[in-house]
């Protein structure tokens, strides 16, 4: 399989701080990768750098999404290029309904003479708002203004549906989710990456592993100050839940 | 196709008037829809008093669309129990037009506006009175202006008995060198008990070189109420922009976005595209 996302020796900081400080990861197509670790590991600062969120300077290293140089690339450029970030704080956007954002999202990756027709974009807006068993008065609200973290998470994950990425990373995606909204995102990606496997990759940030038991992972990588420190299966993610970091961190 | 137009064809048994005297006296005796159209073609001041009898449900839409001065004077007079919905959108191209509104609330009426600023310098006044007891307002002021353009707007709803009820709404998105002014005021007046005034006016900025001015006012001269004001200026914050460039959108569309959607909250429904792509096209200076 080709390779989607390969991560060299990746230094960024913020505000003069290093946070990370020498990441190597290697994502191919139809895979699911795991970030786990402590808070102020780096997870969402990897997350936030493949994205190319401007209050982050990278210092060293390098970042390719389907042999691009992603560090070349303005944010809408990756995004456009197939970059998805489910974000673990997504802003709200009052005035701007969800239909007018994703219709231009949809648009912005197509050519001018190949804009997605009206009836055509409410047909598949319909069709994923139903799987993802969002109500119909979502579509004129404004987006994520008055939503609960929970439908802020869940409307990150059908814009992901629509936009139809190829590279899917999900930051905490399963902070402020119930059990039932857990499930329902959980199977969306799983199908979603099923339908896309031989192109599409999967980039997890979390601390617990039940979103896992929906998205099953092919690796599980700690992230531990700025470097990931150990990789394992779906295996490593349950003996972190059960036995902590304490036992990885003291070797 | 031009947004009177768009009016007509969207809507069936629509009673228009066209206002071209100097002195226009309009009396509403049953409700529907109407259209005023302004002919400003003098240097003349319009003055225009609109009569809304009692028990009515009615809605106005106001159109400017002209290449001369827009001098309006109206009053607008509405009587017990009568529901009114005010939309009027003004693409004027001539400069230092001035518009001055005052509204009359009787008891248990309700006014909504929608007031849709699309044109270029601009003095405009509004006075809202609530005058009798339950009487309600919820005021949408929306502008938008680019270039040179300055836009100097004044609105003041006067809670005068108890139980009034108002929510004001202004919204500007200016651009290079233009300039935006909102003066508005909500004036609690002794013996307005029980009574209710919010207030949100927020300037949206898309270049560094205009000018914004935000006068927000609450007077409250009585107990037993409640009240608030809410007011900002200034760019999208860079974290929304990221957010939306985060979907694809370069930052020129994610802030022609924000703006449209500033500027068409509370719009009427069946007018949203034609006012999007007037929008749009302002914009883009299409």
């Amino acid at each position: 399989m080709k390779t989607i996302l390969d991560i060299e020796n990746l230094h960024a900081s913020i505000n003069d701080v290093n946070i990370l400080k020498g990441v190597n990861l290697n994502i191919k197509a139809g895979e699911i990768h795991v970030i786990m670790g402590t808070n102020g590991a780096g997870k969402s600062t990897l997350a936030s750098v493949i994205m190319g969120h401007p209050k982050y300077q990278v210092l060293d290293g390098s970042v390719y999404f389907n042999n691009e140089n992603l560090l070349e690339m303005k944010v809408d450029e990756r995004a456009r290029a197939g970059v998805f970030l489910a974000m673990q704080y997504p802003s709200e956007l009052p005035g701007v309904s969800n239909v007018q954002f994703i219709k231009s999202a949809i648009n912005a990756k197509r050519d001018k003479d190949d804009q997605i027709k009206l009836l055509n974009f409410y047909r598949i807006f319909k069709e994923k708002a139903n799987t993802m068993k969002i109500s119909d008065d979502y579509t004129n609200r404004s987006v994520n203004e008055g939503y609960s973290g929970g439908e802020k998470k869940r409307n990150e994950i059908f814009q992901m549906l629509l936009l139809e990425p190829k590279l899917v990373i999900l930051d905490e995606i399963d902070s402020g989710l119930d059990i039932d909204a857990i499930k329902v995102v959980g199977e969306n990606v799983t199908n979603y990456f099923n339908e896309h496997i031989r192109d599409t990759a999967i980039l997890i940030i979390t601390h617990y592993p039940r979103i896992l038991e929906y998205i099953k992972p092919d690796y599980v990588h700690v992230l531990h100050d700025g470097k990931i420190i150990k990789t394992g299966d779906f295996a490593l993610a349950q003996k972190l839940e059960k036995d902590g970091y304490d036992w990885i961190l003291q070797k | 196709m031009k947004i009177d137009e768009i009016i007509k064809t969207n809507n069936q048994n629509f009673k228009i008037f066209t206002i071209d005297k100097s002195i226009n006296s309009i009396n509403i005796n049953e409700s529907g829809k109407h259209l005023y159209i302004y002919n400003h073609n003098k240097d003349e001041i319009k003055e225009v008093n609109v009569n809304i009898n009692k028990n009515l449900d009615v809605i106005i839409f106001e159109y400017h669309n002209t290449n001369h001065k827009i001098l309006t004077n109206i009053n607008c007079n509405i009587l017990e129990n009568s529901n009114v919905t005010y939309n009027s959108f003004n693409t004027n191209n001539e400069l230092e037009s001035n518009k001055k509104i005052n509204f009359n609330l009787s008891k248990k009426s309700t006014l909504k506006t929608y007031i849709l600023e699309l044109g270029n310098n601009l003095i405009s006044n509004y006075n809202i009175n609530l005058n009798e007891e339950e009487s309600s307002v919820n005021f949408n002021l929306m502008v938008y202006a680019d270039q040179k353009i300055t836009q100097n707007h004044e609105v003041n709803i006067n809670h005068l008995k108890p139980h009034t009820y108002s929510n004001m709404f202004n919204h500007a998105v200016i651009n290079n060198q233009s300039s935006c002014i909102f003066d508005v005021k909500s004036f609690i007046k002794k013996g307005s008990i029980k009574s209710v005034a919010y207030q949100t006016s927020k300037i949206l900025t898309l270049s560094d070189t205009c000018n914004t001015e935000l006068k927000p006012q609450l007077l409250i001269d009585e107990h037993d109420v409640m009240g608030s004001h809410a007011a900002s200026c200034g760019r999208a914050s860079d974290e929304i922009l990221y957010y939306m460039q985060s979907r694809g959108l370069d930052k020129l569309s994610a802030n022609k976005l924000i703006a449209i959607g500033n500027l068409l909250k509370n719009a009427p429904e069946d007018l949203i595209e034609i006012l999007i792509s007037e929008i749009e096209r302002r914009l883009t200076n299409e």
